[in-house]
C-alpha cells in the first residue's frame, strides 16, 4: 500500500470580522499585504448598532459580510491591526471582530514549501506526519 | 437545559470549492459511514494567492461550500483525518480544513424514523 502524508499545520488561527457589506474586499486585499493568503466572505444580516446610530437607521448598513482567514498564530497580530486600522473598527457601528484558536489545519502544501520547511528550525509549524 | 460541558467537542471547518458536489457527498459519508448528524453547509466566496486562476492577480474570487462538523473529541483525530482524504483536501487546489475546540455543545439527536431521498 503506498504511503499517504497528512501535514498538519500547528500554530495558527482564524481571524473573523463582521463589516459592513461591500467593505470585505478591501479588507482582504490588506490582510493579504499584511502576510494572510486568502480568506472566505459570506454574508450575514445584523442588528444593533444601526438601529442607534444616524438618521431612521440608515447610516449603518444592515447587510454585513462576515470575514475569515486563517493565518499563522506569528502573524496574527499584524493582520488584525492592520483590518482593525483599515476597517476602521475604532469608529461606531463599522464592525466587529475577534480571534478564535485552532488547533490544527491542513492543505495542500506543495513538495517545494515542504522542502523549504524542513530546513527551517525547530520552531517549524509544519509537522508532516505519516499514516 | 444546561449545555454540555462534560463531553468535550470539537468543530471541525472544511472550505471545498464549489462545483465538484464534494460537499454533499462529503456530508453522505458523515452521516452515513462516521455516524455524525451535526453536519452543515453553507456557501461563500473565497479570495487567495493560490487560486487557480491566480494568473489573473491577487485577489481572484471563487465560490466555495463550508462543511462545519461538530465532534466527540475522542473521534475527532480520527474523523479529521478521514475528510482530509475523503473530501480530497490533500490534492491542489482541494481546499482547506481546521479543527477548534468547543467550550459547551448540546446534544442533537434525530428521530428513529427512516430518512428519504
Amino acid at each position: 500500500m503506498a504511503k499517504r502524508e497528512m501535514v498538519v499545520l500547528t500554530d495558527v488561527s482564524l481571524i473573523t470580522a463582521i463589516v459592513q457589506r461591500g467593505k470585505a474586499d478591501l479588507l482582504v486585499r490588506s490582510a493579504q499585504e499584511a502576510g494572510a493568503q486568502g480568506a472566505s466572505i459570506h454574508y450575514a444580516h445584523g442588528r444593533g448598532v444601526r438601529e442607534r446610530l444616524g438618521v431612521w437607521g440608515l447610516a449603518v448598513e444592515a447587510e454585513k459580510e462576515v470575514i475569515n482567514i486563517i493565518v499563522s498564530s506569528d502573524q496574527v497580530d499584524r493582520v488584525f491591526e492592520r483590518l482593525y486600522v483599515v476597517g476602521e473598527f475604532d469608529t461606531p457601528g463599522m464592525g466587529f471582530m475577534w480571534v478564535t484558536p485552532v488547533e490544527k489545519a491542513a492543505s495542500f502544501i506543495s513538495e517545494d514549501i515542504l522542502e523549504k520547511f524542513a530546513h527551517a528550525d525547530r520552531r517549524n509549524p509544519l509537522k508532516p506526519r505519516s499514516v | 437545559m444546561l449545555p454540555d460541558r462534560a463531553n468535550p467537542h470539537k468543530l471541525i471547518t472544511i472550505i471545498l470549492p464549489k462545483g465538484k458536489g464534494r460537499a454533499k457527498a462529503l456530508v453522505q459519508q458523515l452521516v452515513f459511514d462516521c455516524g455524525v448528524n451535526r453536519v452543515n453547509i453553507n456557501h461563500a466566496r473565497g479570495l487567495g494567492r493560490l487560486t487557480p486562476l491566480q494568473h489573473r492577480g491577487v485577489g481572484e474570487s471563487s465560490e466555495k461550500e463550508i462543511v462545519t462538523v461538530v465532534v466527540e473529541e475522542s473521534k475527532a483525530d480520527e474523523i479529521f483525518e478521514f475528510i482530509f482524504y475523503a473530501a480530497e483536501i490533500n490534492r491542489p487546489h482541494g481546499g482547506l480544513m481546521f479543527q477548534q475546540p468547543l467550550l459547551a455543545t448540546t446534544l442533537f439527536s434525530l428521530p428513529d424514523e427512516p430518512e428519504e431521498d
